[in-house]
């Protein structure tokens, strides 16, 4: 899954790097509080485990072998914060010096599997798993699902980024320029392959290796983590700058309307038909099935002057981020706290 | 009594097949293979390093901005001919910093874009990018799908899908060719303490430069962990057993990794660590440096001229 250099066009590697930068900051204050100075220590052992688990040949039916990415596993261990940075490192390392995945694509791969991995990972886990004693089958269970659907989740983004290629970057004739198949293509094979195969090397893996620690050694499971996901709520809920920072963006989304064309990847059915000359098939029965949205083209009913198009702008942007930060507050409220700590 | 097998003459001895085994390897010694590749690399890297040639004689943080704004050019570019100009100027660029064209050749055309390559031969064909046609294969009655992907009429390659994949192999190889240059020219530790130019905080390059002497030390653990079990089975195990032993020894790594780092937080304490990192660098900015900088950006204005002028 580790995205080479040259598969990904500038503006969508600049993208990547540019929503990591700042996730790498929060990230690493939320760590600099709770680890204070063990920081160091514990953050270059947590990478070098993640970079040892991806060099695990795990056997497979066929007499063939893969290798695990382990973002699950080490959010589940480590907690999500810890695991961001920690995989983080290791890809950064594998990119630098081992040449396994791009220097420029270093943003996009830590977005899949620094990113989006852990944290989906380590939620299903904690959703599926609450109430339930460490060491229960449930929780076993819990880690398997979350492997798998991390991996998956992990691989459709990396899918989506490939499949955008074509469409950002060609020339005037139609030739793509960097990663040559679109989203109708990307998506289905890196999602098949997935699904039937790495997903499930990926639930096996965590799942056992949970349950060998649930094992042996029950504290290292849901002690580390949950201190973190606190320090890193309460930080949340208390960091202006963050919030300030959210705001900024929110208000200088009516910028986007300055800009010609649309976001890469946000085509409507009309826009594809007029960039690609066709619509993808698939894309057209999805198109169909959701019809009602309430604020179409992030716009209120009615409001159609330029003015009134930023403000509709403006506050569908605070809706949606609000949706967000409502749900995330929810999932923190209702999360059981962990028994042991 | 004798035993029946000596005075039976033709019994069957069962002689377990070792070419045929040895054809499909197991997982033990996939690991074994790679860890050792792995760490054969990276001590070969620091052997031309040392040597006196134009890159290496270059500031590191110079080196390694100049080889970040290449690849933002290599990414940029949109004619052929461009990425293969600049391909052929690395080639130079490598040859110049005394590393054997055959060996930095090998290195990346054997290593990372063979499979780029098998990636990019589909996009010749129009079923996968459109255009038009150039050599037609097959011609078929009537339209028909295999699930997402529409069969056209008539297979053929096209101009659009030859270009593009050709377009795609040789971005890939020139940039994993200025990579590789980089890691070649360029100590690893200098390496690290070099992403300061792009305002990465000193505390990481710290973490960066600490994982990755642990790994060397982890990947030694499990190079031994996996040749202790070769060395003591005699036949394969089934599937299950191979996941339940690798799933477990991560677990023993994982362990043992944690342990180790509140080890290392004691180690470091004990020797006067306050959690801020003052790292010693010699680095200096010199005559060769800025008649690399200036040549640097004439070349690169240079050949984005020429894109936009081409593109």
């Amino acid at each position: 899954m580790h995205i080479p250099d040259g598969y990904l066009g500038p503006q969508t590697y600049g993208a990547f790097y540019a929503i990591m930068v700042p996730i790498w900051f929060f990230a690493s204050r939320i760590l600099r509080k709770s680890l204070k100075a063990k920081q160091a220590s514990y953050l270059a052992l947590g990478a070098a485990f993640s970079f040892i688990i991806m060099m695990f040949n795990i056997p497979a039916p066929g007499g063939s072998t893969g290798h695990a990415v382990g973002g699950a596993l080490i959010a589940i261990i480590l907690g999500p914060w810890a695991a961001l940075m920690a995989v983080s490192i290791a890809l950064i390392i594998q990119a630098l010096l081992f040449g396994d995945g791009g220097i420029t694509a270093i943003g996009a791969n830590c977005f899949n599997m620094a990113f989006v991995m852990p944290f989906t990972g380590y939620y299903i886990y904690r959703i599926l798993g609450s109430k339930s004693d460490v060491s229960s089958p449930r929780r076993i269970f819990a880690a398997g699902v979350a492997g798998y659907l991390s991996l998956n989740l992990a691989a459709f983004f990396t899918a989506v980024e490939f499949g955008i290629q074509p469409l950002i970057a060609h020339t005037p004739d139609g030739t793509p320029l960097y990663a040559p198949y679109p989203l109708h293509i990307a998506v289905p094979v890196m999602a098949f392959e997935h699904l039937v195969l790495f997903g499930f090397i990926e639930a096996i893996v965590t799942a056992l290796v949970v349950a060998y620690i649930a094992r042996t050694d029950p504290v290292a499971l849901g002690f580390s983590n949950v201190a973190n996901m606190r320090e890193g709520m309460k930080m949340a809920r208390s960091s202006k700058g963050l919030w300030a920072f959210i705001g900024i963006l929110i208000i200088l989304t009516p910028l986007g309307l300055l800009a010609s064309g649309v976001a890469w990847g946000e085509w409507s059915s009309e826009e594809l038909q007029s960039i690609l000359g066709y619509v993808p098939e698939g894309l057209k029965r999805l198109g169909n099935i959701w019809q009602y949205t309430f604020m179409a083209d992030y716009n209120l009913p009615g409001w159609n002057t330029p003015f009134m198009t930023a403000l509709g702008y403006i506050l569908s942007g605070f809706i949606g981020v609000g949706v967000i930060v409502f749900v995330t507050f929810l999932a923190s409220r209702f999360l059981p706290a962990d028994r042991r700590s | 009594m004798r035993p029946r097998w000596l005075v039976t003459k033709d019994v069957e001895i069962h002689v377990p097949d070792y070419k045929k085994k040895s054809a499909r390897k197991g997982f033990l010694d996939k690991t074994i293979g790679e860890v050792a590749s792995l760490v054969k690399n990276s001590v070969f890297l620091e052997e031309y390093a040392n040597r006196d040639g134009i890159l290496q004689s270059i500031d590191p943080r110079v080196k390694v901005l100049s080889i970040a704004l290449l690849l933002i050019c290599v990414s940029l570019l949109k004619h052929p001919l461009l990425i293969i100009g600049l391909y052929l100027v690395i080639l130079g660029l490598a040859m110049l910093s005394k590393i054997p064209p055959k060996f930095f050749l090998q290195r990346v055309w054997l290593f990372i874009p063979i499979f780029s390559g098998i990636i990019a031969i589909p996009a010749l064909f129009n079923v996968f990018v459109p255009g038009e046609p150039v050599l037609i294969l097959v011609k078929f009655q009537g339209k028909w799908s295999i699930g997402p992907i529409k069969i056209p009429e008539v297979i053929s390659i096209t101009k659009q899908g030859s270009m593009a994949a050709f377009v795609f192999v040789m971005r890939v190889a020139t940039s994993v060719s200025l990579v590789v240059l980089l890691v070649l020219t360029t100590r690893w530790s200098y390496l690290l303490k070099a992403l300061r130019v792009f305002c990465v905080p000193q505390i990481f390059t710290f973490i960066i430069s600490m994982t990755y002497r642990y790994i060397h030390l982890l990947l030694r653990l499990i190079e031994d962990i996996h040749l202790a079990k070769k060395s003591r089975v005699i036949r394969k195990g089934s599937i299950r057993e191979g996941q339940r032993w690798v799933s477990t020894q991560m677990g023993t790594m994982m362990k043992r990794s944690l342990k180790m780092s509140e080890d290392v937080y004691s180690a470091m304490v004990s020797r006067g660590f306050t959690n801020e990192v003052r790292v010693v660098d010699s680095f200096k900015i010199g005559r060769v440096d800025y008649l690399w900088s200036i040549f640097f950006v004439l070349f690169i204005s240079l050949v984005m001229g020429l894109n936009r002028i081409w593109g």
